[in-house]
Formats: structure tokens, sequence, C-alpha cells
């Protein structure tokens, strides 16, 4: 990693300049999904180890002005109970104070995450897995602790393709690009575990943009009966809203993109048992699903204009979400349960 | 009775035949199922509720009475996307979703016609770790 880059913000107030009177004698500066993001520190050796917590397909940037300015203090001197703690700033935002660095780092990787989901210019970030399976894209909405990694994990195991374990990233046509973090499966008690390489996993990462070809939301219920219900798109896109990054602050934006998916995918929610039960069949309705064809527009201002939860697909074809199964209503073009 | 559809900081999402709807004053998104959108879309402060009625029956065929305008317009007005809504007259029967369910239901029309506006507080961006890591 570069060291030579000494990152500024393009804006300044009093309390920014307070903080760079500190002694700063590395820092760096990358660019991320179009950000422009600076990380400095009051220590040379700290930087090789934030490398470990810059999110995915950074690149190297010679520029020093950033969008975005991260501060470490090391081991701040001092007195009474500060002293020793590091600290974490972005801008003039204190986000951690630690004796533990590793926790520190993490928090900035979070932050980074965060802030660089809110601030891409052409890629929104919605919390949720991702993963490829012949093509098509399954997109798994859900912020931690809905169970989403258990079931990424489980999809591997069973062939798919990783994408993402945090987050989908959508381009302004829908499509999803790979967003490879390591997956953190949870100890028995639901305390954080260790972080895994796909690889580890026995799987592999996607490298190429999928069309989504479905949304499921699911909630980890222990025992439940796989019985999704079909989601219409105006529901899926409420769904996928909900766990969206920047829906507050550039909801026009998001809403935009949202909708090519919801049109353009099948989308079911329900409860689920073990992910492992799970899996196999969601990549096979996957994998129907694509033989079925495309989903089609209702075909008129008939009955189907008014159906209320419900998706469409061609008159008399059969389809399959997620181990449910649903009928076509021959020329009407609806799909019932 | 003349509602009229609020259109002030409002961002609409034409979905397939539902629209989304996003108020950008109360941070809230909603859906209005495609009977609540039409209704929505037809408050343009010239036609009355008996207009709006008739009109259902003539573009969409549907059975359509007084009383699904009606409770379109009030989980409209619930939701905040009516500018001026005063609410049912005393004079016009207060028909309860219930109600209105069981009609429909007679008609095998209840997934198809009864207005839905569904809707949740947009999330602000997470900031604390997600635990996992």
């Amino acid at each position: 990693m570069t060291t030579s880059v000494m990152p500024t913000l393009e804006w300044s107030s009093p309390r920014m300049e307070k903080l760079g009177r500190l002694a700063w004698v590395a820092g760096t500066a990358f660019l991320s999904h179009g950000v422009r993001v600076g990380i400095r520190a009051n220590d040379h050796g700290v930087l090789e180890q934030v490398r470990d917590y810059m999110p995915p397909f950074w690149t190297p940037s010679s520029s020093s002005v950033v969008d975005l300015l991260y501060s470490l203090v090391l081991g701040s001197p001092g007195r009474g109970a500060g002293k020793g703690a590091n600290l974490l700033y972005s801008g003039v935002e204190r986000r951690a104070c630690s004796q533990s660095l590793r926790y520190v780092l993490e928090c900035m990787e979070n932050s980074l995450e965060i802030d660089i989901a809110l601030r891409a210019p052409d890629r929104l970030f919605v919390h949720a897995g991702v993963v490829g399976w012949h093509g098509k894209a399954i997109l798994i909405p859900g912020r931690s602790l809905a169970g989403k990694t258990e079931l990424v994990a489980a999809l591997l195991r069973a062939g798919a393709t990783y994408y993402s374990d945090e987050f989908a990233v959508l381009d302004a046509s829908g499509c999803v690009h790979p967003y490879p973090v390591r997956l953190g499966l949870r100890a028995r008690n639901g305390r954080p575990g260790k972080r895994f390489a796909v690889e580890e996993l026995g799987g592999h990462s996607g490298t190429q943009p999928l069309e989504v070809a479905l949304v499921a939301v699911l909630k980890y219920r222990p025992g439940a009966r796989w019985r999704p219900r079909a989601l219409s798109p105006g529901k899926a896109t409420l769904a996928l809203l909900a766990n969206t990054v920047c829906a507050r602050t550039r909801p026009r934006f998001a809403l935009d993109i949202l909708r090519r998916v919801a049109e353009r995918a099948v989308a079911c929610r329900g409860a689920r048992g073990e992910a492992e039960d799970v899996a196999a069949p969601l990549l096979e309705q996957l994998e129907s699903l694509a033989t079925v064809g495309d989903r089609v527009r209702a075909p008129g201002p008939s009955r189907e204009t008014y159906l209320e939860g419900t998706v469409m697909a061609p008159a008399g074809s059969r389809l399959h979400v997620g181990g449910g199964e649903y009928d076509s209503c021959g020329a009407q073009g609806e799909i019932v349960r | 009775m003349i509602p009229v559809a609020r259109k002030e900081k409002l961002f609409v999402e034409e979905v397939v035949k539902e629209l989304v709807v996003y108020d950008q004053e109360r941070h809230r998104a909603h859906r209005l199922s495609p009977t609540a959108a039409w209704v929505w879309r037809h408050c343009d402060g010239q036609r009355t509720v008996e207009d709006m009625a008739a009109l259902m029956r003539q573009e969409t065929k549907a059975p359509a009475g007084d009383g699904l305008i009606w409770l379109a317009l009030e989980r409209l007005d619930q939701a905040h996307l009516l500018e001026s809504f005063e609410g049912r007259p005393d004079s016009v029967a207060d028909v309860s979703r219930r109600e209105l369910i069981g009609k429909l239901k007679v008609a095998g029309l209840v997934g198809i016609l009864l207005p839905v506006v569904e809707s949740l507080v947009s999330p602000t961006p997470a900031r604390a770790p997600s635990g996992k890591k």
C-alpha cells in the first residue's frame, strides 16, 4: 500500500483544522465505487494493518484530495482513563475509542462501508446476501442477525457463486455486482465468530454483474416449513427499500433502480428453517425460473390489472419459487398459489 | 367532497400496476395497490367520489362502488397522501374494511380490488458495527 499521499478534504472547519494539527506521519488515498477515500495515521506501521479492513475492489489514488477522510490516532498520550486509547475519526466525528486496535479497525471497516454506500455516485447498496447461479442472481435482503450469512454459506456449499454477504451493489440497470467481503459465521451462542474467505468454504467469487432473477425475503424461524408467498413487484420494491443504505438521502435514485430489479425479478417472502434445507430448493427454483423465461406484463386492463400479491408469468406456464409451486391461470397470465 | 392528491415532496415510482410513493417530509415509503393507486391518481380536485366510482366501473368493468373509493381515500389520508380530505360525511354509510372484504369475497375479487396502502419508515444508515465482524 502506498503511504506517500497525505489526504485532505476539500472543505475545512475550525475543528478539522485542530485535528489536522496532530502529527500525521502516514497516509493513503484510494478509490472505492467512485468515492475518494483517505486514511491518515500518527503511526507508520498501522497502515499495513488497515489494508485488511478496506472495502473490496479499492484502487490506489494519487490525488490527495478526498471525499472521506479517516484519521487514526494510535495510543493517544495523556492522563486518566483515555491514556493509551486508539481513536478513529471520520471527518471531525469520532467513530471509535478503544484500547483495542482491532476493535477500532473493525469500526473503521463498518464506517467505511456505510459512508461509501451513502456516497457512491452510480451504485446502490442494499443490505443483502447475493449469490449467482447459472448466470442469474438470488438476492436475499436483510440486515445483521436476519440469518442471511448462514443461507449464503449453504448456497455456496450447494455450488452457487459468491457475490456478497453484506451488500447487493446494484448499477443503474438493476444488475448486481460482486462485493466479496469475508463471511462472518456466528458461533452457536449468536456471537460473532471467525470470518472466512469464500475459498475457505470451498466456494468461489463471481466477477461479472448479473441480472437479479429472484428476490427472497426470508426470516429464520427454527422448524419453519418452507412455504414462501409470492410478492408483487411493488411489495418487492418496498422490501428492498427497507434495506437500502441511502433510502433517506437519495430516495429517487434508489427507487428508480429498485423498480428495475423488482419488475424483472420474481420475489417471494416467508419463514425458513435450517439454511441447508432451503439452499438446494432455492437454486432449483432459480433454474426453473430461467426456463420459464422473463416475467411478462399483465396483458391488459382486466382482472389481473388489480391483482394483489401475485407474480406474472407467461400464460400456461408453471412457476416454482423456492419450493412453493405456482400455477398459471392460462389466458389471464395470472399466477396463483 | 372533492379529494385532492398531495404532490409536494413526494417521489412517485410506478412499479407495474402499483405505485411506490416516497414521502420526503416524513421519510416514509408507501406501496399503493393498483386500486389505491388508481384512486390517488384520480384525486385531481375535479372529481367527486361518485364520479370516481362511475369512472372506475367504466374503465375497468370492475364492480366498484362508492364504499370502495371511500375506503381507498381513508387509507390514502392515513398515509398523508391527500391534500384535502374531509372524511366520509355522516350521510354516507360507513362501510368497514371487513364488510367490504366480505362483499368482495362473494364476488371473488377480494385480492383484486381491495385498496391497500402499505407503509414503512425509511431506514437510517446503520453506523453501528454489524456484530458479525
